[in-house]
């Protein structure tokens, strides 16, 4: 099976793509979300399917974390753009004055998550999948090859923790 | 406070407790956690924590987490986007600059990216918003046709694909020149070096002729002259294949009612909607050839609207070049050769522009030219085709950068009169077309002058169909001729007057920029003004919302519909709900919306139709007819069982199904129905309906059509030795009657093939591929592609017969044939070579094998066709054992 190195290029430029294609459709009504961008990806990724993908879940977990590189590195340049005196916005986006006051926290969960990291892997692959892939609980026990019972203990303890994490984070002690 | 969390022994204790803890009923945990805490209150107080977590929000809950996602998600993407929405991304090239725009797409000065070397290309890009299926099938019909094309006198295409935002694109060998006519000027060449340039661009026509396209956009700013003087002949946007009348019919290019054509340059036939040749071409070579010669475009003067152009071709006699330049070095051979080229009546031309070459050559060389032999001749029997020529269209219109014209033309009680006097068939029906009433026309310009004050700044346009008006009114004269003619002579007065009032033709030659959501303002507009200026005269405001109403249908515009509906109403009322108009309208809106793929609003409006029919006791024949379109509409919109249903209703009207037309249209819906039957597994069905169609008396063709559909039935059903024989017959009537290079043709002869194959008969599967091979090879140039396709057919064959080396020979003689038609790295190109490479390593051919697929890896990254990519990929892996990389 080819590395995961191998593989992120072509989910990376392949969820790019299809996240232009969908944004323009939204002009005509149709919604970006995650959870369909992940799978439309698959299933246009699926026909390359020659034993690369062990299967749909293995699709599934890659493409979590995919997104969440793709939406931590957009992230981390909004804010640097922001710290950096970069221009205002001054568009009239919705999204984009939504997102603002967000940022920080959104980061702020990503580095939780690398701490968490260090102390239970699977955890954090539970939220990447329900979190950055947008994936049901039943899909996440499917991507990662455990029970629904077990995702959704590991999604209560990462909660928990990433609680924790946060507030330290917050409190400028992490 | 909670670095614990971060010290792993104590996380693991910690971790411990908490599943411990959510082990149990949430009531039972507070007193679980002090118990096992016992004295360590910050342990406890942290155990409370993370228990009290789970009621408390979370950045990553469901609903807020996905808030936040998405909303970065779509930031990201438009971050993603091209920078700026005018410059495309285009994969390979750079764009330096806009140097021009038209109405389909713009065209960007670029480089080749990859820095390896420095050329110049041109870049065209589709025009977002324009992409309907309709103008992406132009534009993937412009990429291969100049594929197929090597000339040094047409700017090459050096490759395509689509653009970082999908939208497609080609790119083109750059041509830093002037136009023809400007270059000429600037090298103040004489007469005969312009002769020797113009030759040039005759032989990349004609070029362009034997691979039976039509460029039908010829003009100075088409041909440019690059620095060392070599003129290339540009954009074949508009281009046309001669033999491709299956795609013809559902493509836009021969629509009714549309001039592809910049109306300056236009030929009488592309003017009147009539069949474009490749008579067209030497029509507009004659054009450039006037301009070139005389320094004057022929009908400089004329405003260059299809209406004013119509009048100024038909009706005006030519001035000589020699008499506009006054270079009396022009008068006799060349004036005639100029005249003969741009003859009116497409017979009068040179009959190819080979010919049209070899009279300049002719020229050139002190010959006598063919053009003064009749000449004399003609103008006699012009000016007496002139005489006869009363009537003229009227009105017409340029929308959204392809020239869509409508003309009314009226009919008065001359026109009968008129119609005795005509001698000759041809020129009858070309009249005809072009007629309409002079005084009418004089008429409605004295009130568009009138009146154009009152015009607005964008002016409106007309834009409807002509030809279905024609033939609609055509039949409504011949029922009902005294009463109608002098009724419509009224109404289309009226009705032209209010037309040419709301739309203005449009007065520059210039490529109309208007786009489509002008286009929609203008029909909107149009639309809103007649519903209400003429709420009172229902017979007037009917043909008018027809008129619109097909306009923004063509156009691909919403509300047409509406339109539709608001024409029936005005029908009833002034008509009754009893009269005929309103089923040929309920008729012709279903056709629109067919063409619109609306198969179930077709099917709703033939439903109404037939019924209307019924109860008004229409003829048989003419319900039947109705009836066929129906069940069309319903097989299309993937009711089986209703079209069925309706297509024997069709057929067990007494008288039904009188016209061959309607019987082969039967037939061929049977066919249809077949093919939906097949696929919903119903074989049985199928294969009967098939059997009863080809019980009827249908035309040759669709009987091939019919035979080929059962045989591959059979075939599909193991049934071999039916399917062989059915086969057989329909290739025996296939090469009967379609042309040595009809592709259906060739599908048979494959599938012919293929149950010969199964059927273990390999030497007649051969024979039969072999004599494809022989007609193809004797019909298209030796490097056509479908040569190179024959020869891959019978390479096959012979593969499949062991004689591998027979089979490589083949193999081989494809793929150089394909290199040089297709280019080094089209998909078929690379797939061939594959097919190739898996013959010679079958050959003991290793090495052999190897090379043509490292070849082939080296190109595969610029096949365009990303299935085609992928595919040719996944062999490339599948040969060496490793997954694809990209």
């Amino acid at each position: 099976m080819p590395s995961l190195d191998e593989l992120l290029p072509k989910v990376y430029e392949e969820l790019q793509q299809l996240a232009r294609r969908r944004l323009r459709d939204e002009r005509a009504g149709h919604t970006l979300d995650t959870t369909a961008l992940v799978h439309e990806a698959y299933l246009r990724l699926k026909p390359l399917d020659d034993g690369q993908w062990r299967d749909r879940a293995h699709f599934f977990a890659l493409a979590s974390k995919v997104m969440r590189n793709v939406l931590v590195d957009y992230a981390r340049r909004r804010s640097a753009d922001k710290r950096g005196g970069g221009q205002t916005s001054v568009t009239l986006d919705p999204d984009r004055h939504a997102i603002e006051p967000r940022l920080p926290e959104f980061l702020a969960v990503n580095n939780a998550l690398d701490q968490l990291a260090t102390l239970d892997p699977r955890l954090v692959q539970v939220v990447e999948c329900r979190f950055f892939g947008g994936l049901s609980g039943p899909e996440t026990a499917e991507a990662l090859g455990t029970s629904l019972r077990t995702v959704e203990r590991d999604w209560t303890r990462a909660r928990a923790y990433l609680q924790e994490l946060l507030a330290d984070g917050i409190d400028g002690s992490a | 406070m909670n670095s614990s969390l971060t010290d792993p022994e104590r996380w693991a204790k910690i971790d411990a407790l908490l599943n411990a803890a959510l082990d149990l009923p949430a009531a039972d945990r507070d007193a679980f956690v002090i118990a096992q805490c016992g004295n360590d209150a910050a342990l406890l107080a942290q155990m409370r924590r993370l228990l009290g977590a789970q009621d408390t929000p979370s950045p990553i809950d469901e609903e807020r987490g996905a808030l936040v996602r998405d909303a970065l998600l779509r930031e990201a993407s438009r971050d993603w986007e091209e920078p700026s929405p005018d410059v495309p991304l285009v994969p390979r090239f750079r764009i330096e600059r806009e140097i021009g725009r038209g109405g389909m797409g713009t065209v960007y000065l670029g480089a080749r990216d990859d820095g390896a070397f420095e050329q110049r290309v041109a870049i065209k890009v589709l025009r977002r918003g324009v992409d309907t299926d309709d103008v992406l099938a132009r534009f993937q019909r412009e990429r291969q046709i100049l594929a197929s094309f090597e000339h040094q006198n047409v700017a090459r295409l050096l490759d395509g694909g689509a653009t970082a935002d999908g939208r497609p694109f080609l790119v083109m060998e750059y041509v830093d020149g002037d136009s023809i006519t400007a270059w000429c000027d600037a090298q103040q060449l004489d007469t005969r070096a312009r002769l020797a340039l113009f030759e040039r661009v005759c032989s990349a026509v004609e070029y362009a002729h034997q691979r039976l396209v039509v460029h039908r956009d010829l003009k100075p700013s088409n041909i440019l002259v690059n620095d060392v003087g070599v003129p290339k002949l540009l954009d074949f946007g508009i281009a046309k294949l001669l033999d491709d009348t299956a795609v013809e019919e559902v493509s836009p290019v021969t629509r009714t009612g549309h001039i592809y054509a910049t109306p300056r340059y236009a030929s009488p036939e592309q003017l009147t909607h009539a069949p474009v040749t490749t008579a067209t071409d030497v029509y507009q070579l004659g054009v450039l050839l006037y301009e070139l010669l005389s320094g004057v475009h022929p009908m400089a003067k004329v405003e260059p609207t299809v209406a004013a152009m119509t009048r100024a071709v038909f009706g005006e006699s030519l001035r000589a070049p020699s008499m506009v330049s006054g270079n009396a070095a022009l008068r006799g051979d060349v004036d005639a050769i100029v005249l003969k080229a741009m003859r009116v009546d497409s017979t009068d031309r040179y009959a190819s522009v080979a010919a049209l070459r070899e009279d300049i050559e002719r020229y050139r060389g002190g010959l006598p030219v063919l053009a003064r032999v009749g000449a004399r001749w003609y103008r006699f029997r012009r000016a007496a085709w002139r005489n006869r020529l009363p009537l003229l269209v009227v009105a017409a219109a340029l929308v959204a950068g392809t020239a869509y014209t409508l003309s009314l033309r009226s009919y008065s009680s001359q026109l009968e009169v008129q119609r005795n006097l005509a001698q000759e068939q041809a020129r009858v029906a070309e009249a005809q077309r072009a007629r309409a009433d002079a005084a009418l026309v004089e008429s409605t310009r004295q009130r568009l002058q009138a009146d154009s004050a009152r015009a607005e700044a964008g002016q409106l346009r007309i834009v409807a169909d002509s030809e279905r008006t024609i033939a609609e009114r055509e039949r409504d004269l011949a029922r009902d001729a005294q009463r109608r003619a002098s009724v419509e002579a009224a109404l289309a007065q009226q009705t032209t007057g209010f037309m040419v009032d709301l739309f203005r033709a449009p007065g520059d030659e210039t490529q109309v920029r208007a786009d489509t959501i002008s286009a929609r303002t203008l029909l909107e507009r149009g639309a809103e003004r007649v519903r209400t200026e003429l709420a009172e005269q229902p017979e007037v405001l009917a043909p008018l919302l027809a008129a619109i109403g097909t306009a923004s249908s063509r156009l691909g515009l919403y509300g047409f519909p509406d339109l539709f509906d608001a024409e029936l109403e005005a029908l009833e009322r002034a008509y009754g709900r009893n009269d005929p108009r309103i089923v040929e309208a309920l008729k012709r809106q279903s056709r629109m919306h067919s063409r619109e793929r609306g198969f179930a609003n077709a099917a709703r409006r033939l439903e109404l139709a037939a019924r209307l029919q019924r109860e008004n006791r229409a003829p048989d024949s003419a319900r039947a007819s109705t009836l066929i379109s129906l069940a069309n509409a319903l097989a299309f919109s993937e009711r089986a069982d209703t079209a069925e249903l309706v297509l024997r209703e069709a057929e067990a009207l007494r008288g039904g199904l009188s016209e061959q037309d309607d019987v082969d249209r039967s037939a061929a819906l049977q066919a249809q129905l077949a093919v939906l039957y097949r696929r919903q597994g119903r074989i049985r069905e199928a294969d009967s309906l098939l059997r009863a169609a080809l019980r009827t008396p249908t035309a040759d063709s669709t009987r091939a059509q019919l035979l080929n559909n059962h045989a591959s039935l059979l075939g599909s059903q193991q049934q071999l030795e039916e399917a062989e024989q059915v086969y057989l017959e329909a290739l025996t009537l296939a090469r009967r009657i379609l042309g040595p290079t009809d592709r259906n043709r060739t599908v048979v002869a494959n599938n012919y093939a293929g149950v010969l194959r199964v059927r273990n008969k390999p030497d007649e599967a051969l024979r039969v591929l072999e004599e494809e091979l022989v007609t193809h090879r004797a019909h298209f140039p030796p490097d056509h592609w479908r040569v190179g396709a024959a020869e891959g057919s019978v390479s096959v064959q012979m593969q499949f017969m062991g004689r591998v080396a027979e089979a490589i020979a083949a193999r081989n003689r494809q793929v150089a044939i394909y290199r040089q038609s297709l280019g080094e790295s089209h998909d078929w190109t690379l797939t061939a070579r594959l097919d190739l490479a898996e013959l010679l390593l079958a050959a003991d051919r290793g090495d052999d094998a190897a090379r043509e697929r490292a070849e082939v890896a080296a190109r595969a990254a610029d096949v365009n066709n990303e299935a085609a990519r992928t595919a040719i990929l996944e062999r490339l892996a599948k040969a060496s054992g490793t997954p694809p990389v990209r």
